[in-house]
């Protein structure tokens, strides 16, 4: 109950800071940044789309990460965490996924491409989606929680395949901005909004973590209560 | 250029259909719990 309390704290505060943030990098995005020269308007879609796949990688270590604790210390919560943040990295990469094909659609004049970028990052989409159907089958059985588990690490691997992709093989996606080598690199107000953006989406995640994670100890609370019952009814 | 405001807007639509709609759900499911749970914590206070 009382990590109930602490999760409903934490979201209070992190939902102010959020709060304060977002508004921030809308004016940012819409007010403060200048237009890219080449693409125009549509450009602005970078700072909600960057973002969107940052929090999604990021989502996706934790599941890795906390499968990894589960599986050495059998903790039920650390399974709890991992699957709740499955859930928003699926959240997340589908933002990047649609936020994509709407920007291929001016810039490249389709919406979808197989391209190496467009291509593992639909794959390690279907993979966490995988993983949610296989938790959410599986329930609360331990031996299914614990291949769930294994399954997540395993799909973590896709990670650093989508980020160095473009690197790797010949691409349409446009190379590396931030930390891309020589020629590349953005206006200093572009590369201002991108790490406003995507701290944003970082208090966003957590913001949404929270809340989830919420519902799973309510739900741990039920059963507690439900086994009481039975119990009594004995 | 307008065609490409569309492509704009509709992407910023997608992200916010998707926070609040993912809240939303979470909320949903949160209040049927917590029904629940009052549901039968009044069950066992009567009992007892």
């Amino acid at each position: 109950m009382k990590k109930y309390f602490q999760l409903e704290k934490m979201q209070t505060m992190s939902g102010y800071l959020l709060l304060v943030l977002m508004s921030y990098n809308l004016y940012n995005i819409f007010i403060f940044v200048p237009t890219e020269k080449t693409m125009g308007i549509v450009q602005r879609i970078f700072y909600f789309h960057v973002p969107s796949g940052i929090a999604a990688f990021l989502a996706f270590f934790v599941v890795a990460g906390y499968s990894i604790a589960f599986l050495k210390t059998r903790n039920r919560w650390y399974d709890r965490v991992s699957f709740a943040s499955a859930e928003l990295g699926v959240l997340f990469s589908t933002g990047i996924l649609v936020t994509g094909m709407l920007w291929a659609k001016p810039a490249w004049n389709t919406y979808w491409s197989w391209d190496p970028r467009l291509t593992t990052m639909l794959i390690l989409w279907f993979i966490y989606v995988a993983y949610m159907m296989v938790r959410d089958f599986v329930g609360d059985d331990e031996r299914g929680a614990r291949f769930a588990a294994v399954f997540a690490i395993v799909g973590v691997v896709d990670v650093p395949i989508v980020y160095f992709s473009i690197r790797w093989w010949r691409t349409i996606h446009p190379q590396p901005v931030v930390m891309g080598g020589e020629g590349s690199g953005l206006h200093p107000d572009m590369t201002y909004t991108l790490m406003i953006s995507m701290l944003t989406f970082f208090v966003l995640y957590f913001y949404m973590l929270c809340a989830r994670l919420r519902l799973e100890k309510s739900r741990e609370r039920l059963n507690e209560l439900k086994k009481e019952a039975a119990l009594a009814d004995v | 250029m307008d065609s490409n405001l569309n492509f704009l807007f509709i992407s910023y639509m997608v992200i916010w259909v998707l926070i609040f709609g993912y809240m939303f759900s979470i909320s949903r499911r949160q209040n049927s719990l917590e029904k629940e749970i009052n549901q039968i914590e009044a069950t066992k206070k009567q009992t007892f």
